[in-house]
């Protein structure tokens, strides 16, 4: 779904575009470059990749788009909005209403149960969902009362997807989700990650190195030395289950 | 070893907010113990430098009957006198400002006891006479003037005195009044006020009254210790025995128990006996002593507090640095360094910062603080300037209290991680797992709690040994602020409850003689309100051998006395409203000679009578000591009706008017008793100001170093949280939610605490004429409370900083 839709608001720059964004590091002799004048867009409630080796400047990317960074130039729009010239204050706002964030170490907070966990995220964003419901939808129905010491890392993960959807984001950013799972259990975030997307169109950024992962976007954005070096949409994305890496 | 050193000095150089902290925590340790005891020290020191540089007098004997050339001869001959010195002492009354006031003579000295000559010169003649400078300003007299030995009355001091109108010819200062306490004296209200030196040949007494005694001994000794006080009673049992057999062989009564009071010279003793008094009976002394030996237990109590913090911060924080170094050590390790040279790294690195800062502080401490509290003592006391040196004994223990107080934290610390594999080291160590709470166990309870309450009550029981840390640093800091407020509280409402609820009248006029028909008709006349006669006294309570100095008052209509002294029980708060069937003792006194209603206890008057009577009551009291008897009591006691010799009044009088009437020796109005009162509690509580100051120091050190941990150790925590979209002022909450929980339970285990440490404190800083009422106002537990609170905003508000720059990106980091 969604790719033929989308595509036809690539006309108008997409529901997300960076446009000549770069960002530097230090300043003068010392100044480092992370990213250079990237320019790319990416679609609504789209499963969306973007894939580069470390260093490329995936992370700022990430950073920029969950409002956790300013660019140094550029515009990086969101829904129409240039989040790169928002204020300190509103870029908060910005992550806390509008992004969903899973990490790859999951970052839950250890002395939280599960479901307190993902309430840490509903507690600050009105219209939230029930966290017993965002957790039940993750497959965690049962383990709601567990610290995440006692959770497996697949499970952890999933807890960290409930707390971002449970703000009904209208943005999902992942960065390498599944870098610090297994792969059978891995394949199973990426699968959750899938169905999130389609079945709530809520649009997912996906940010990793395993270019084994492209298959299943609808968008792959591929970034090499701060610019990007390809777009490329999938007509037709391979099931998770085909998928091998 | 050289890049094994080289990484013992970076860790220095890569923490110095933290080598810091743990140097300046060192630093107010050893600067409180050293700097009290210090002070304590050193004003020991000048005492007894003070006492052997002007050959103070070991014993004191007296002699109602006087001392010939062969009783000096057979003093002198004892073993181990250095020297004797025979004297006249007599008291007797002068007039300043109008009135007259009881004054101490003493025949200038040879050899002991030396005066200071401060103006002038010594008398050479018997006209002529040096006096205190006390005299010389309230009396008004200039060098040349004409000091007035007044009229004896029915003292019968007269005859003691070739002149009776003396020249003052120098300003003097007398090593026997170290402090502004002068004694008792057996005439007038029984305090004496003044001391002036004459010339031998200005007396007319046969013999003399007085014999000064030193010991070869007392050179050797400290002589401000229980050393020397325990060489002193064997001095006078030395003495004791030349005096009873001098007394054998003249066929006279064997010595009996010493007095305090040198009375009016020789007059109508009952039998002639020497008593024998130390230094330690002198009320000066005793009270210097007692000064600074309660300095020293206040300097007790307090370290204690900042060495068990001390304790907990440097344990922390030690354990903190050996958390984070973990791979470092676990590297340190796999390249074959032993687990104890690893250890002895970060111990040396603990104990150079204790070393240093305790180095700062027993410099800080010994230099400052003595200077301070020797100058809060200092109008108090005649005692030249104190010296500051280092007390070597206390700053080394004090020092070597701290250093291993923070090497043994360390030591604890890096047990955990020395004892690990390598291996485990350099992988990160898996983030402490969440628990619940025992507020869990009580889901009525839990359930009410919001979520970020419940948030708060597990981050705080999360990590166990820094909640307990910032506990104790906060109650010790609430602690001390209490105590400190207390200590101030407890010394003013001395006065508060002493003329405000106890001694209420408002002014007391001694007269000179009788108060006949005709003085009676003349004081009325100038006094406008109440007015009630009443026989004051100077008298010993003695029991099993303890004697305590007094004023016995006897009203002459004891059912109006509660109008001007308001005697009641300490325990039920009633009123001794009839004259009582035997003494009512005050309390102070009677709690320490152990007696209570019913028991029987000797009174010794001036002038030698002795009585023995039964307690009637025991009545609250909080300066001085007294004993009162109803006016029938005291005719059956002493077979003489109690001829009134003072004025108690209430209301408006005519002071000046008073003070011209011949009948009225002397006027004291209780404003003046009041602000002396505060100038001498004035002194503590220039201490319990720098106690206050060192508390709050400890309190923002602590606070400070813990809040700073908690941020760092939370870092990842907090920038996801940050992520999430929690705003700056939310992310604080998050984190100051706990500390300020903690806080607070913090200022209540501190308020306990402190409520037990003023009372203790309060009963080691006692003197033996003082009662402290344990008092504490509600204004200092609210400032003690604000103080604390105050000091968890103010370093929230200087940590601030540190959270909001927490950098977002730390969140997508893998586990430390």
């Amino acid at each position: 779904m969604g790719g033929g839709e989308a595509g036809g608001r690539a006309g108008d720059g997409g529901y997300i575009r960076f446009d000549g964004v770069t960002r530097e590091y230090g300043s003068g002799a010392v100044a480092v470059r992370a990213l250079d004048g990237i320019t790319f867009g990416l679609e609504e409630g789209a499963f969306n990749v973007i894939v580069g080796p470390s260093g490329a400047g995936k992370t700022t990317v990430l950073n920029l788009l969950g409002g956790m960074d300013a660019a140094t130039a550029g515009s990086v729009y969101v829904d129409g909005r240039d989040i790169a010239r928002l204020g300190k204050r509103d870029r908060c706002l910005y992550r806390r209403n509008e992004v969903g964030f899973v990490f790859q170490f999951y970052n839950l907070i250890q002395n939280l149960t599960a479901l307190e966990n993902v309430e840490l995220a509903s507690h600050i964003k009105k219209d939230s969902l029930p966290p017993a419901d965002a957790l039940r939808d993750v497959g965690l129905g049962g383990r709601v009362g567990h610290f995440p010491s006692q959770l497996s890392g697949g499970e952890q993960q999933r807890v960290a997807i409930a707390r971002a959807l449970a703000k009904a984001p209208k943005l999902l950013l992942c960065d390498e989700p599944t870098g610090a799972l297994d792969y059978v259990t891995g394949k199973g975030i990426l699968r959750l990650l899938r169905e999130s997307c389609e079945m709530r169109g809520v649009t997912v950024v996906l940010i990793t190195h395993n270019t084994a992962i492209t298959p299943m976007a609808d968008r792959v954005v591929r970034i090499k030395n701060g610019r990007v070096e390809a777009v490329a949409d999938n007509a037709s994305p391979v099931p998770i289950s085909e998928i091998e890496w | 070893m050289r890049p094994y050193a080289k990484s013992a000095v970076r860790l220095v150089t890569d923490a110095k907010a933290r080598f810091a902290s743990l140097a300046v925590i060192a630093m107010l340790g050893t600067m409180s113990v050293v700097g009290i005891q210090a002070a304590s020290i050193d004003m020991r020191d000048v005492a007894d430098r003070t006492y052997k540089g002007r050959g103070l007098y070991d014993v004191q004997v007296r002699s109602a009957a006087g001392f010939g050339e062969g009783d000096v001869a057979a003093l002198a001959a004892v073993p181990g006198v250095a020297a004797v010195m025979p004297s006249y002492i007599v008291d007797a009354y002068i007039e300043v400002r109008g009135q007259r006031q009881p004054m101490r003579t003493y025949s200038l000295p040879t050899g002991l006891n030396a005066l200071e000559l401060l103006e002038g010169r010594l008398p050479e003649g018997p006209g002529e006479c040096a006096v205190e400078r006390r005299l010389m300003r309230e009396g008004g007299y200039a060098l040349g003037g004409t000091l007035s030995i007044a009229p004896d009355g029915s003292a019968g001091y007269g005859q003691a005195f070739e002149c009776m109108d003396l020249t003052v010819t120098g300003v003097v200062s007398s090593p026997l009044y170290i402090t502004m306490e002068r004694g008792r004296t057996a005439l007038g209200s029984g305090t004496l006020r003044y001391y002036a030196y004459l010339h031998p040949d200005g007396y007319a007494l046969g013999a003399y009254t007085d014999v000064y005694v030193s010991m070869e001994e007392s050179l050797g000794i400290y002589n401000v210790s229980d050393e020397y006080d325990a060489a002193a009673r064997r001095w006078v049992a030395a003495l004791a025995e030349a005096g009873d057999a001098r007394a054998a062989a003249a066929g006279e009564a064997p010595a009996g128990a010493g007095s305090e009071d040198p009375g009016m010279g020789p007059s109508s003793a009952s039998g002639p006996a020497w008593s024998y008094q130390t230094r330690e009976d002198g009320v000066s002394f005793r009270s210097y002593r007692q000064d600074t030996f309660r300095l020293q237990k206040v300097g007790y109590v307090f370290p204690l507090v900042f060495f068990l913090v001390s304790l907990l911060v440097s344990l922390t924080t030690m354990t903190r640095m050996v958390e984070e170094h973990r791979t470092r050590i676990g590297v340190f390790k796999a390249l074959g360094y032993g687990s104890s040279s690893v250890a002895l790294m970060y111990a040396s690195y603990a104990a150079a910062s204790a070393a240093l800062g305790g180095a700062a502080g027993v410099f800080l401490g010994s230099g400052l603080f003595p200077s301070i509290i020797a100058d809060a003592y200092g109008h108090l006391y005649s005692m030249p300037p104190i010296e500051t040196p280092v007390p070597v004994g206390i700053a080394a223990a004090a020092m070597a209290a701290s250093v291993s107080v923070v090497v043994g934290a360390t030591l604890a610390a890096c047990l955990n991680v020395t004892r690990s594999e390598p291996a485990d080291l350099i992988r990160p160590k898996a983030p402490k797992a969440g628990r619940k709470v025992w507020l869990e166990m009580l889901p009525p309870v839990w359930r009410r709690v919001g979520f970020i309450g419940k948030i708060t009550a597990r981050n705080i029981f999360r990590f166990k040994r820094r909640f307990f840390m910032t506990l104790t640093g906060v109650a010790g800091c609430a602690a001390l602020l209490l105590t400190g407020f207390g200590l101030r509280d407890s010394l003013a409402v001395v006065s508060m409850r002493q003329f405000g609820e106890v001694e209420v009248y408002d002014a007391k006029a001694y007269l000179s003689g009788a108060a006949d028909g005709a003085v009676r008709a003349s004081l009325g006349a100038l006094t406008h309100g109440e007015a009630l006669y009443a026989r004051e006294e100077a008298v010993e309570v003695e029991v099993g051998g303890q004697r305590f100095s007094a004023s016995l008052i006897t009203p002459e209509d004891y059912g109006r006395l509660g109008g001007f002294v308001r005697l009641f029980s300490p325990h039920t708060g009633g009123a001794y409203a009839d004259p009582p069937e035997g003494a009512l003792l005050t309390e102070k006194m009677a709690r320490t000679l152990g007696v209570g209603e019913g028991d029987v206890v000797t009174l010794r008057l001036g002038g030698g009578a002795e009585v023995e009577v039964a307690v009637a009551g025991v009545a609250e009291n909080y300066l001085f000591h007294y004993a009162f008897l109803g006016p029938g009591a005291y005719a059956a006691l002493f077979g003489a009706e109690p001829v009134p010799n003072c004025l108690f009044i209430n209301g408006a009088y005519d002071a000046e008017a008073l003070m011209r009437e011949g009948s009225v020796l002397a006027l004291s109005a209780m404003t003046d008793q009041r602000r002396v009162m505060a100038d001498s509690t004035d002194a503590m509580g220039v201490v319990t100001v720098v106690l206050i100051v060192l508390a709050c120091a400890l309190a923002f050190v602590v606070l400070f170093n813990l809040t700073l941990i908690n941020i760092t150790e939370r870092r990842r925590e907090l920038a996801t949280i940050k992520v999430l979209g929690f705003q700056d002022a939310e992310t604080a909450l998050y984190t100051y939610r706990e500390s300020m929980a903690v806080t607070l339970m913090g200022i209540a285990v501190g308020i306990a605490a402190g409520i037990l440490l003023v009372g203790f404190v309060l009963t080691s800083v006692e003197i033996d004429i003082l009662k402290f009422p344990h008092y504490v106002s509600l204004g200092s537990y609210l400032t003690a409370i604000a103080v604390s609170m105050a000091f968890t905003v103010f370093v929230s508000a200087a940590t601030y900083g540190r959270l909001t720059s927490i950098d977002m990106v730390e969140s997508l980091k893998g586990v430390e």
